[in-house]
């Protein structure tokens, strides 16, 4: 929780806020500049009154966006939904019930607007899921994705380009990967051998195997697709002889699932 | 039957909502869409198209792709089919237009999907692709219970108006909220408040409620689990009958994220 003397306070969107939303965005999903915050506000028709923002000591630490739908629930029956977005808190501020307590806001908001529902998406692996079954949301269905890779050395370069870029906001992934200077090497089936390594506090992609990589594997393209996506665990595709560990220790193994799933809390 | 394909053009904007807007009365979950969504949608450069044309030269189906030409990366957004129409042969043929429109552009990945709709399976893997089952989830919430069955009243009156052989009173019981709805002669009444004893009473839970409109819950298993009780003078094959009739069967959809 958080400290009893530490001012906590919950209001709309004001302008110029966007900045420190972009900050805090960043640091939850995607790279995201205040531009686009903007845009999106725009777009989506979201009011300074749907925007609810959680400040502690007067800085920016939590928002919730309330984007307004109508939904089909049979019948021809269109009903209007507080859809939830944009939830997200700042590292240094999670499990502390902020974003709790402005969830909670949002959704008397909605219901003092005469909305009797909300709707959200979100991912099963990240805390937040917990909350939201806490409040009352219902697991609805997961989505399936059909992927096909026609040039994966690319998608390869682009990924390890992406992980610098989503390190640059992550704080909690850089404490972790303090110290932890690594080579990576992923033997992909029909693909080739890939290799990266994380040296100096960037990823780099290297154009042939080191020498002595400190981790290596194998899998085909999908399992390692599936793996990297949370979609299954790395221990199960293990287990299923999938995905074969042919060098690595535990704790290295550790840090890098979490490099390929991106998920730094514990 | 004979059908020709092109590609989507800015006029063929009012034509698509109208097939959308068919399709959506098939699912539970899709988002209500006006023009402007389709307008912007044929807007945008990166953004392609192709329609399925029936021998009268009308649109019955579409699928849109977006390619990334910095990223290299192509995605299948849409298939929507005129509910009329056989969803898997028009979808395979509108894909196979879009996926070689796509590789013209060299992109480095292709993926289609974040809905689920069935049929989805029996297409893409035919291409190549793999599936991959997301750990994105919806999540929906019963805020207002008395407003909500208010609200949600014609999704349960409209099959009792259809239900043969059976006229009463309908009492949905959630969380203490209720819903009446009285049949007889084949014309549907819903009421506020009753002090009649209902011919067929349902109770349930919010959480249960929620799956059974979204179709991840069915109602004849719940209520032989216990989980959905009946009170009520038939027979339980009659009972197993009105509860299937109340909710029927739904297939969950969703194609607009926010």
């Amino acid at each position: 929780m958080l400290q009893e003397d530490a001012k906590y306070v919950v209001r709309n969107y004001r302008k110029g806020d966007e900045l420190r939303l972009a900050e805090i965005y960043s640091e939850c999903f995607d790279p995201i500049t205040a531009r686009i915050v903007k845009k999106w506000h725009r777009r989506a028709k979201v009011l300074p009154k749907h925007i609810f923002i959680g400040e502690v000591e007067s800085r920016i630490v939590s928002s919730v966006v309330l984007e307004f739908r109508k939904l089909h629930l049979g019948e021809e029956v269109y009903l209007k939904t507080g859809g939830v977005a944009g939830v997200c808190t700042g590292s240094d501020y999670r499990r502390k019930g902020v974003v709790t307590n402005l969830m909670k806001q949002a959704l008397d908001y909605t219901k003092q607007s005469g909305v009797s529902n909300s709707a959200l998406f979100t991912d099963l692996d990240i805390p937040a899921h917990r909350i939201y079954s806490r409040l009352g949301f219902i697991d609805i269905k997961n989505w399936k994705s059909f992927i096909k890779y026609l040039d994966y050395p690319f998608v390869f370069k682009r990924w390890v380009r992406r992980r610098n870029r989503l390190l640059k906001y992550a704080k909690i992934a850089k404490r972790k990967l303090q110290g932890w200077e690594k080579s990576v090497v992923i033997k992909l089936k029909d693909v080739g051998t890939l290799c990266f390594r994380f040296k100096h506090g960037r990823f780099e992609t290297l154009k042939k195997p080191p020498k002595t990589p400190d981790i290596i594997f194998s899998a085909d393209v999908p399992t390692y697709t599936r793996v990297s996506a949370g979609a299954i665990e790395w221990k199960e595709a293990v287990k299923n002889g999938k995905l074969v560990v042919e060098k690595g220790k535990p704790a290295e193994i550790e840090m890098l699932k979490r490099i390929l799933k991106w998920i730094w809390e514990e | 039957m004979q059908m020709r394909t092109r590609e989507v053009r800015k006029e063929d904007a009012e034509q698509l909502l109208s097939i959308y807007c068919r399709f959506a009365k098939e699912y539970v979950g899709l988002a209500s869409r006006d023009i402007k969504t389709y307008k912007r949608l044929l807007r945008r450069k990166e953004n392609i198209g192709w329609v399925a044309l029936n021998q009268k030269g009308n649109i019955v189906g579409y699928v849109t792709a977006r390619f990334d030409k910095r990223k290299r990366e192509a995605r299948i957004s849409e298939i929507v089919i005129d509910p009329d129409k056989d969803f898997k042969q028009i979808a395979k043929l509108l894909v196979n237009k879009a996926y070689k429109s796509l590789l013209e552009k060299k992109p480095a990945v292709i993926s289609a999907g974040s809905i689920r709709n069935p049929h989805y399976a029996e297409i893409f893997p035919q291409l190549g692709f793999f599936d991959m089952e997301s750990t994105g989830i919806f999540m929906y919430a019963i805020l207002d219970i008395p407003k909500f069955l208010t609200e949600i009243s014609p999704v349960f009156a409209n099959p009792i108006k259809r239900l043969k052989k059976w006229n009463g009173l309908l009492q949905l019981q959630c969380e203490e909220h209720n819903l009446f709805i009285k049949k007889q002669n084949g014309d549907i009444e819903t009421l506020i408040w009753t002090n009649q004893k209902p011919d067929f009473k349902i109770m349930l839970s919010r959480g249960l409620l929620t799956k059974l409109l979204f179709g991840i819950a069915e109602s004849v298993e719940s209520f032989r689990k216990g989980k959905l009780k009946v009170e009520t003078a038939l027979n339980e094959k009659e009972t197993a009958r009105i509860l299937a009739a109340i909710f029927p069967k739904k297939q969950f959809l969703t194609m607009d994220f926010w």
